[in-house]
């Protein structure tokens, strides 16, 4: 009993005198440091006072104002007066596929049917080695193969140069994906991405507002068994907005906007040398411009 | 019920039982259980019904020169080849129907037509054609001297100016016919996007393919129905048609492959290189080449030289219609392989994607199921149309020497 006793007299002791040397050895290293942190704090004065003022936006969210008004622009006229063109500065994209996910997420597209898929290119051998991200929507064509092959008419192109899709007309003969030379035509072959999995998600059973008309997923009804095909989101642009994948470019690469519009940033843009667009020997004029 | 038609109901029911149930499987799993994909969306159906469309056309043209021509001898096969072109046509749109992604909207395309699409014209003409030889075989079918009963006098004059009507129809179903098939191979052959399809030839060698598997299907019923007469002449000329359209489709073929592969255009050439050495090169050596053209001619030669027994020339006829089936096939899987961008195929998030198509096991049920229901639906006509079955079965030919080699 009696030698228990002095056992923990003694660790109370040493906890005691250890934690007071402790503190004691902190105050002197805080003192010591006392003319250095002096120095610290007058140098951080002298450098804010050399900074310019905090700018209200920061360039890239400019661009997205400045996008925004575009298209706001663009919805006073009539819809025939407008060409959607969308612009994509390759030297910008990163190549992260925010705008292939962000296009997913907005339009609820099930496994194989991407609108936005980002095309990756290593050029060169090592030690020249470069990537290249190329971002391939539909190109909105102004004169479509895949609408002219179309038997029932049930894609078309709508006065705005959007080439839409009818679901409700599509009979999902295929033949527009095939007559399609940039392969921004999928079909809906009616899977999920969380088929074989105990229960299918609910992201994938949420609706989506194509062309304005909410739909849901579901077997047996449109767009499962229908060609599927990026439409510069549609829908939000006729609701003032841009299109998902300008949105989130982190790399603020994607440019949206009315060509017919001289005073709209891609008007601006395509005006460059540095404009190309993919495979115009076929006649198809596409409407998406790539800054090389 | 006579016994004959008792049987007739249980093949029909067990028939309309099956297709009940693949029918139920379509359309609850839609295309998700065949090997298509996003970049091979077009396999096996559409191959099918494009072999099949051919037949029927290169039956009706071969049965069109025999009436034109009043070709007396080849009467009997003749009407064989309008009624067998037609279950063809059958056959071959019943492979398009099932491969489209909403079954119920097919009749559609009759409502929502698009006059830039070649697939809508030829949707059409597909109709326009089958009422032609529905109207042909009707017509064909009735009595040539018309015996006072009482019948309308419609029909008394239907029979009266049955052989000028005939020949009317016949004028305008040629080149119906022609538009049917030259217009499919068309289908293909506007589509620029796919270097190999864009030549103005594509539709030639889809009507000469068409005319060659009309010749061999004829050659193959000659054998097929034992007492369908012939005679010894009719057969050395049908034999030599066989031959010659034989080398001309193969040397278009040729031809097509020869251009694209000179013209160094590298879409052109990465298809010749998917036959010649690629995932489809035991399609096309082995199915195309091997049996289409090296057993073809080999069998032919044996005909030839060996006292002409019609077995061979038979049998040349069967590997001359496996080997069409290949072209097709080769024709149109192996151009939807080749990539449209680079890299684009890695970028789709589908296990399924693949440029190599290899067709699923439910695709060939499906397949092998309209096949053998159109030869059961094509036996059950033979009894029910007279004059195709005294054709088959009891008509004699005058005035030559009839004879069978098997």
């Amino acid at each position: 009993m009696g030698s228990k006793e002095t056992k923990n007299t003694s660790r109370r002791d040493f906890l005691i005198k250890g934690a007071g040397a402790a503190a004691l050895g902190a105050g002197a290293f805080a003192i010591s440091q006392v003319p250095l942190l002096e120095k610290l704090a007058s140098a951080n004065e002298d450098t804010v006072k050399d900074l310019l003022p905090f700018p209200e936006l920061i360039e890239s969210d400019e661009i997205i104002i400045r996008m925004q008004n575009d298209v706001r622009r663009a919805l006073k006229k009539p819809l025939n007066e407008i060409q959607w063109i969308m612009v994509i500065d390759l030297k910008k994209c990163v190549g992260c596929s925010s705008c292939t996910v962000a296009c997913v997420s907005e339009n609820v597209l099930p496994p194989g049917v991407v609108y936005r898929p980002v095309i990756e290119e290593e050029i060169g051998t090592f030690p020249n080695v470069t990537k290249k991200f190329t971002p391939r929507p539909c190109m909105q064509c102004e004169h479509p193969p895949c609408t002219k092959v179309c038997p029932i008419g049930a894609t078309y192109k709508s006065e705005d140069g959007i080439v839409a899709i009818d679901y409700d007309k599509c009979i999902g003969c295929r033949y527009c994906i095939t007559a399609c030379p940039y392969g921004a035509r999928t079909f809906d072959w009616g899977e999920y991405h969380t088929e074989n999995t105990p229960e299918i998600m609910q992201y994938e059973k949420e609706p989506n507002y194509e062309y304005g008309v909410e739909r849901v997923r579901e077997k047996k009804n449109s767009p499962i068994g229908n060609a599927r095909k990026c439409h510069f989101c549609k829908h939000r642009l006729h609701k003032g907005m841009l299109s998902m994948c300008v949105t989130t470019c982190i790399g603020r690469a994607t440019y949206i906007g009315d060509k017919n519009d001289p005073e709209s940033l891609v008007a601006e843009l395509i005006a460059s040398p540095r404009v190309m667009r993919l495979k115009e020997e076929l006649g198809t004029e596409p409407n998406v411009y790539y800054l090389t | 019920m006579r016994k004959s038609n008792s049987i007739w109901w249980l093949v029909f029911s067990i028939l309309v039982l099956i297709a009940f149930l693949l029918m139920y499987i379509r359309i609850n799993q839609g295309l998700s259980f065949t090997n298509l994909n996003n970049l091979v969306g077009w396999g096996l159906w559409v191959t099918f019904y494009v072999y099949f469309l051919g037949i029927s056309v290169g039956l009706f043209l071969s049965y069109g020169l025999i009436e034109i021509f009043n070709l007396e001898k080849y009467r009997d096969l003749g009407r064989v080849a309008l009624y067998s072109s037609m279950v063809s046509l059958l056959v071959g749109l019943f492979f398009i129907l099932i491969d489209i992604g909403h079954l119920g909207r097919f009749w559609t395309v009759f409502i929502n037509r698009n006059v830039t699409s070649v697939l809508s014209w030829e949707l059409h003409l597909y109709v326009l054609y089958f009422f032609v030889i529905a109207v042909l075989l009707f017509m064909d079918n009735l009595p040539s001297s018309w015996k006072p009963t009482n019948e309308p006098k419609r029909i008394k004059w239907l029979c009266k100016n049955r052989k000028s009507i005939i020949k009317y129809i016949t004028y305008f179903g040629i080149p119906l016919a022609i538009a049917v098939h030259g217009g499919t191979g068309a289908l293909f052959a506007v589509v620029k996007a796919r270097a190999f399809w864009n030549s103005a030839i594509f539709p030639v060698i889809f009507l000469t393919s068409a005319t060659l598997s009309g010749i061999s299907a004829i050659i193959f019923f000659i054998g097929f129905f034992k007492k369908l007469k012939y005679s010894i002449g009719s057969l050395r000329n049908l034999s030599r048609i066989f031959f010659i359209l034989l080398i001309f489709d193969n040397f278009l073929v040729l031809l097509q492959l020869f251009i694209n592969y000179y013209s160094d255009i590298n879409d052109r050439v990465a298809f010749i290189n998917l036959i010649f050495l690629g995932d489809y090169s035991k399609s096309f050596w082995i199915g195309q080449i091997g049996i289409g053209v090296i057993l073809t001619v080999l069998l032919f030669c044996i005909y030839f030289y060996s006292d002409q027994k019609f077995l061979y020339l038979w049998l040349s006829s069967i590997t001359c219609l496996i080997g069409i089936w290949f072209i097709r096939m080769n024709f149109i899987a192996p151009t939807l392989s080749v990539p449209l961008i680079d890299g684009l195929a890695e970028n789709m998030y589908r296990s399924n994607e693949s440029f190599k198509y290899t067709p699923s096991i439910m695709e060939w049920i499906y397949s092998y199921f309209i096949i053998i229901s159109g030869t059961i639906i094509y036996i059950f006509g033979i009894n029910r149309i007279p004059n195709v079955r005294d054709a088959l079965f009891r008509r004699k030919i005058k005035g030559d020497d009839i004879e069978q080699n098997i």
